[in-house]
């Protein structure tokens, strides 16, 4: 042991130890930068054998007074962005242990930083089918397992304990950024500004945080506060084939000048016309800037601001059959226009964030600190519009097909399904969709431009969905050290959202106009209105830039209060934590839909309130500096995001039926192991969801039995539906183990494995609205025991790293994944399935086959190998770095997600459409990418 | 401010890096297109396609597959529109942009089976059209010339892959004029073209319902139009996909203009328009005939005023006596005695008109009974059964009057109105069995009437269909 302590001791540096008496035990000193030798604060100190700890303070001081274990002991020093290190010492009953200026060295390899990043720059965002709720929480942090989910794990859009991002709380400077919306945070808003968004504190699962209570998964606090950069520069140049192909940023921080202010800026851009996908164009300038003037030592402003416009081109989910045509970069959203790719679905955020922040340290113990932030801005989803009509004898006319190459009667499936004895059919489609398979821009500009040289409108548009937010928020955070053992945390805040939705023309493709009326409601005999997008402004004609389809704001109010005490003691820490949350929303329809005339849709409506609560508590007991326990238990009542309160928001006022507050239940609890050479985590958890609901949109074949339970005229056997969800139960449970081993100075051995089972835990109620008919109750969907689609279930990765002495480091993993499912729809599990128009079951029903259809798809198992390494330079106080990742060297294929397509609702058409050889309402799944590349050099000064 | 001076030579190279990226200032597309180079010595006339057709038939095949090495072309205008949705994946043209008729090259249309939608995408109503005929195939789809692939039973669908390579536009985009005609004169020469049809309205009967929006509307929905100036009719055929199924059909009278052809099991004749805006039926003063319409009566009278069933006359020969008026006002053909024990067969000895083989451009006759006195009589019917063999477009009518004062001379200046209740054969009705009339009460009106039984028709073979009547009973009382 002695001969570890001195090589660790020769290794880390020589440091000041200075031994003087005193009237109690005292281990006290101070961490500087091992460049600069400025002050670090927020170091954490621990010392292992007791795992007491502190942080440094500003002047990057730290002192140990209580409980001080004797004889030889070891200081762990670790902050995010450093290299951790361990401090022999040796402590004496009633003398100080006084070891100033410990340094610490940046970790140069940043790895962490560089994966956060690709996580929110990897953020799918497709609508369709929930696949953008990656955890962008997973973040990287000390904890080993947390750290190689976030590294090697995130781009199998593997979730933190199966959980929706939701259940994490990512905050600004104590500002929820959290979407109202879905509950989910826009990552995009802070993209490309990594320089200044380093400062981050996260705590995992219910751990206490210092901000808020928190959801399941935790919360992550980023810190833009002026005066707490270090100063200095960064001018970082990237390359990629990811998302982006370039990135360039470039930031620099003043520290707090002479004259007390201090500020810190940053840019970036980042750009690229074809990510790993197809024609997924990628542009972003980001631009940061935060001011901090300190008043006097009690009181501080500061100001921040956010804006990170980002427009990117989007991926499509494909079918089997089409990737194995077409391959896995490709997406149908494109087609080529005047020699250039252009992609039709483009996702435009454009939301700034402004944040004026009161630090006030009201006594030595007695922290205040009050923010009032302001976002707004807006976000627009494109897509092309193909039903556009003109106004013949004042019912409409026209309408296009659709553009998609990949449209279901465009595919070699279709034909060999309806020309089974003539595949020539199949084969001269298969042909055309090799050939050409994309957006023909061309045919749609000339459709429009013959329609309007005849006096029409036009036939295709493309459109954008736009939300535009304005939200205010205060917030007021108070933290006080009660006495050495007690510290109370609490807040309250106050959020008000006023968010504006509706459909804006982007470009009418060559016509002049689009007549805004809905060519899908067809219940012309008992309300020839039903078309009317708005019933104010009837069949009017729009142009570029005009607002169509559809137009209403969500008004939202939430008010959160919270309050948490955390006691620390030698052997044993605990907190206990409470919150109240008030939620109201109300949606006010400006445009007064044909369908849904009068107070259905127009005006407001009801205004609808929800009372969430949560109280937690937890406990780490301390055995000795290796042993420690952990254990957790949280009760989470929230109210249901705006998204899963309106069934169908864009044409009326109504609500989920039976919707009440979600409830989450939670607990865990861990085992953690320290040693010189290994530091390992094990975690159980177990979390349990109530009463949420989901809500889906998709176009359904084969809902004749809704005649059967709906009891009135409506007699199609296919709609464009809202499926609600309603009182849906989901368990999730499983183990984390996170570990490392440091088997030489130069060598780390480590591994992580997350095996969990998520699982529909009910069958919950399943209901259908359309613009026929309004939640039409359809019994339960049978879902109780099928696994969700939260990525893979069970992940787990083995790899290593060598550190140079000489600056210069390489490591591998290998990582695993498996039992990953498909979206399951709920539709094919209802009674749907199995009735008939009639209301009585299909006569040619057939339980054991039935079950085959209906057995949920798990995706096949598959290894990635991770590579990454990376060399930095000193050049006297200057830094040159670099690094370069490979990303799934061995190019494996493999999906990561994926849907059912809910279009084949009934027994009869799943059967018919699964017995074809390739089905013609497959499955879509989203592929993980092949390899990859990232290079990144950065220069600092 | 070393440090700072870095930064903003950092910030300016980052500036300076105006990469653009691909998006947002798309320019138009040349969408301009241009005649295509088909010399006019690859290009054959409809009639020529026609001919191949009707020689394969001859030859005893269903179709034909045109596989001719040199290139050949056919030219025409574009006339249906799937804009609406009353046509689907299929395009009509035809060779004249208006009806000239010359013998070398007479007025046709084809119809074309392209298995794709919103052709009108591409190919607009008077667009020229270059259709590459080489290995396609020419045959009879639902009662009408189509080209398209194929085998020897059957023209299919080109696919949406294909089209585009055989049907090529040009430049040219013309206003048609649609060739103006009576019902009784179109012919299956005019099947696929552009029809125009005067002086019209929306049979009385069907002026409650929509195009194709009734809940007894499968596929398609029939509405009689019915010329003002002879009565004479033909089905308006409109999909139930089609956008305006659920529009009311228009009220007035006026014009309307649509593709002539035949109905999908290739039975009777339709017309089909590509809009709403090809009817123009804006005149509101109907041409809507008297009606008498008293319903039908529970029990018919118990006492007989006038009553025939054709046993005494003569077979093959006019109906006489019994104070019956025959009156041929068009053609050689007036009701005439048969009897028949076929399928089709008489009740024993019963009255018809038949105007095949005629060679009548035009056949209408007339029936009549005597006088029959209304005038202190309670509770009066009329009965009577009719039955009609492949009726075509002919039809035949049950009317009445109150002032024709019995003279061959006058029956024409005679008002004549409808016995509405009455049930007369349909059309769409079996050949084999005999319809009842019903009970039609004739209370409602006070006089002297005389009823007619009247056949519209004609020698042609879309217009000569049998009309048979019998057992003609009038009653009255208690």
């Amino acid at each position: 042991m002695k001969r570890i302590k001195k090589l660790l001791f020769f290794i880390f540096g020589i440091c000041t130890v200075l031994i003087a008496s005193a009237q109690q035990t005292i281990i006290k000193g101070s961490v500087n930068d091992g460049v600069n030798f400025q002050p670090i604060a927020n170091v954490i100190i621990t010392i292992e054998e007791t795992n007491q700890s502190t942080q440094t303070n500003t002047d990057g001081a730290f002192i140990f007074k209580e409980d001080v274990p004797l004889g030889e002991q070891i200081l762990r020093i670790s902050k995010e962005g450093f290299i951790t290190k361990r401090f022999p010492i040796v402590v004496n009953e009633f003398k100080i242990v006084d070891i100033s200026d410990m340094t610490l060295e940046e970790d140069l390899s940043e790895s962490h930083d560089l994966f956060t990043i690709m996580l929110s720059d990897d953020e799918l965002d497709d609508d369709i089918g929930g696949i953008d709720n990656i955890s962008g929480i997973l973040q990287s942090s000390l904890d080993v397992f947390q750290r190689t989910a976030a590294f090697e794990f995130s781009s199998s859009f593997f979730r933190m304990r199966g959980l929706d991002s939701d259940n994490g709380s990512v905050l600004i400077n104590g500002i929820e950024m959290n979407k109202l919306f879905n509950g989910r945070p826009q990552w995009s808003n802070w993209g490309g500004l990594n320089d200044v968004f380093r400062n981050q504190e996260l705590t995992s699962g219910l751990t206490p945080s210092n901000y808020n209570f928190g959801g399941v998964l935790g919360s992550t606090n980023i810190n833009t506060r002026a005066s707490d950069y270090r100063s200095g520069g960064r001018i970082t140049y990237s390359s990629s084939n990811r998302s982006y192909t370039n990135r360039l940023m470039a930031s620099y921080a003043s520290g707090l000048l002479k004259n007390d202010w201090a500020f810190a800026i940053s840019l970036g851009r980042r750009w690229g016309n074809e990510g790993y996908q197809d024609a997924t164009i990628y542009e972003s300038n980001s631009f940061f800037t935060s001011v901090e003037k300190k008043l006097n030592d009690k009181h501080s402003f500061n100001f921040t601001g956010i804006y990170a416009p980002n427009r990117r081109g989007k991926s499509s989910p494909n079918t089997q059959e089409v990737y194995d045509l077409k391959g896995i970069k490709y997406n149908e959203y494109w087609g080529w226009q005047e020699g250039k790719k252009r992609n039709s679905r483009i996702k435009d955020v454009d939301e700034p964030i402004l944040i004026l922040s009161h630090f006030w340290d009201v006594t030595k113990k007695t922290s205040l600190n009050n923010t009032v932030a302001y976002q707004f801005g807006k976000q627009g989803n494109s897509r092309l519009d193909y039903n556009g009509t003109d106004l013949v004898n004042g019912f409409p006319e026209g309408g296009g097909s659709n553009p998609s190459a990949t449209y279901y009667q465009k595919l070699p499936s279709y034909f060999e399904r309806n020309f089974p004895n003539d595949l020539g059919f199949a084969y001269i489609a298969q042909q055309e969709f090799l050939n050409k398979g994309q957006i023909n821009w061309n045919d749609l500009y000339s459709a429009n431009i013959s329609n309007t040289v005849n006096g029409g409108n036009a036939v295709y548009a493309l459109y954008e969905d736009r939300v535009d937010d304005k939200q205010v928020t205060f917030n007021s955070t108070m933290n006080s050290q009660i006495n050495e053992h007690v510290l109370f945390n609490g807040s309250i805040n106050y959020k008000s959202l006023k968010s504006e939705n509706y459909a804006k023309v982007l470009d009418l493709l060559g016509a002049t106009g689009y007549l805004d009326v809905d060519g899908y409601a067809n219940d012309f005999e008992n309300n020839p209105e039903a078309i009317q997008n708005d019933l104010l402004n009837p069949n009017r004609i729009v142009g570029v830039g005009d607002t169509f389809k559809y137009n209403y704001n969500f008004n939202a109010e939430v008010i959160i209060g919270y309050a948490q005490l955390q006691f620390k003691y030698n052997k044993i820490d605990f907190y206990v934590a409470g919150s109240i949350t008030s939620t109201s929303s109300q949606r006010e329809g400006i445009y007064e839909n044909g369908s849904f005339p009068g107070n259905q849709s127009f005006g407001k409506g009801k205004k609808i309130n929800f009372l969430g609560s949560g109280a937690k508590a937890g406990t780490t007991y301390k055995i000795s500096g290796k042993h420690v326990f952990d254990v957790n238990v949280g009760y989470i009542s929230k109210a249901p995001s705006i998204q899963n309160t309106y069934s169908n928001s864009r044409e009326n006022h109504n609500i989920v039926p039976n919707i009440s507050e979600e409830k989450i239940t939670s607990i865990d609890a861990s085992y953690i192991f320290r040693s010189s050479i290994v530091n390992a985590k094990l975690t159980g958890y177990y979390t349990k969801i109530k009463d949420a609901n989901e809500i889906s949109f998709f176009f359904a074949d084969g809902i004749g039995a809704i005649n059967a339970f709906a009891e009135n005229e409506f007699k199609e056997d296919a709609n464009f539906v809202q499926e609600i969800l309603q009182g849906v139960e989901k368990k999730h449970f499983g183990a984390e183990l996170g570990i490392e081993a440091q088997v030489t100075t130069t060598i780390k051995l480590k591994g992580a494995l997350a095996m969990g089972q998520f699982t529909y835990d009910n069958n919950p109620n399943l209901y259908l609205s359309s613009e026929d008919f309004t939640n039409v109750y359809l019994g339960k969907s049978n879902l109780k025991n099928y696994k969700l689609a939260a990525g893979p279930h069970t992940a787990y990765s083995l790899g290593f790293e060598y550190r140079d002495p000489d600056y210069w480091w390489f490591g591998a993993t290998a990582n695993f994944f498996s039992n990953t499912y498909i979206d399951i729809s709920p539709l094919t599990r209802s009674s749907n399935f199995n009735t008939d128009v009639d209301g009585q079951s299909f006569n040619d029903y057939d339980q054991t086959l039935a079950k085959a259809l209906l057995k949920q798809e798990r995706f096949d198992d598959y290894m990635v190998i991770n590579l990454t390494g990376g060399k930095s330079w000193r050049i006297k106080d200057k830094y040159i770095g670099s690094f370069v990742s490979v990303n799934n060297l061995l190019d494996e294929v493999y999906k990561t997600g994926g849907f059912e397509q809910s279009r084949n609702a009934n027994f009869r058409e799943l059967r018919d459409d699964k017995a074809l050889n390739k089905p013609v309402f497959g499955s879509k799944y989203w592929y993980g990418r092949g390899a990859t590349y990232f290079v990144n050099v950065n220069y600092r000064f | 401010m070393n440090n700072i001076s870095k930064f903003l030579i950092g910030v300016s190279i980052a500036i300076s890096f105006t990469a653009c990226v691909q998006d947002d200032d798309y320019s138009v597309p040349d969408t301009t297109i241009k005649e295509p180079n088909i010399p006019a010595s690859s290009i054959t006339t409809f009639k020529a396609i026609v001919e191949r057709y009707e020689q394969a038939v001859n030859g005893g095949n269903a179709t034909v597959l045109i596989r001719d090495e040199q290139n050949l072309y056919i030219e025409g205008y574009v006339v249906s529109s799937d804009k609406g949705g009353n046509f689907f994946e299929e395009l009509i043209i035809q060779n004249k942009m208006d009806d000239s008729n010359p013998d070398n090259d007479p007025r046709l249309g084809l119809k074309i089976e392209i298995n794709a939608s919103s052709l009108y995408n591409t190919f607009e109503v008077g667009r020229k059209v270059y259709v590459k005929m080489n290995g396609l195939t020419i045959g009879l789809s639902n009662g009408v010339i189509a080209v398209g692939k194929g085998d020897s039973n059957r023209v299919k669908q080109i696919q949406a892959s294909e089209y585009r390579n055989i049907i090529k536009r040009g430049t040219e985009v013309v206003t048609l004029t649609p060739k103006i005609a009576n019902i009784q004169d179109l012919t299956d020469k005019d099947e696929n073209t552009l029809i125009q049809l005067n002086n019209m309205q929306v049979n009385r009967f069907d002026l409650a319902s929509t195009y194709a929006g009734e809940s007894t509307d499968e596929f398609d929905g029939f509405r009689i139009l019915e010329s003002c100036d002879n009565r004479v009719s033909i089905l308006m055929q409109t999909s139930t996909f089609s956008d305006f199924k659920s529009l009311p059909v228009p009220q007035g009278k006026g014009t309307i203009q649509g593709i002539f052809g035949r109905d999908f099991g290739d039975d009777f004749n339709v017309l089909m328009i590509n809009s709403t805006i090809d009817i123009n039926f804006d005149n509101p003063q109907r041409c809507d005939p008297l009606e008498l319409n008293c319903g039908l009566a529970a029990n018919f009278g118990t006492t007989n005023l006038f009553y025939e069933n054709f046993e005494t006359q003569v077979n093959n020969r006019l109906i006489t006596g019994n104070g019956w008026t025959n009156y041929i006002e068009a053609g050689t053909e007036g009701w005439e005695a048969f009897s028949s024990t076929s399928s089709n067969a008489s009740l024993g000895r019963s009255a018809r008109v038949q105007t095949a083989s005629s060679g009548d451009v035009s056949n209408i006759a007339w029936l009549i009974t005597p006088t029959i006195n209304l005038n202190g009589k309670n509770g009066v019917t009329l009965r009577f059964k009719t039955s009609n063999s492949l009726a075509d477009s002919s039809f035949m009518e049950v009317l009445y009057s109150l002032n024709w004062d019995g003279t061959l001379a006058n029956i024409k200046s005679a008002t004549w109105g409808i016995l509405s209740a009455a049930y007369v054969v349909k059309d769409s009705d079996s050949f084999v069995p005999w319809f009842n009339s019903g009970n039609v009460d004739l209370s409602c009106a006070t006089g002297t009437m005389h009823i007619a039984f009247k056949y519209t028709g004609s020698g042609q073979e879309a217009f000569d269909g049998v009309y048979e009547l019998d057992e003609v009973s009038v009653d009255y009382g208690p």
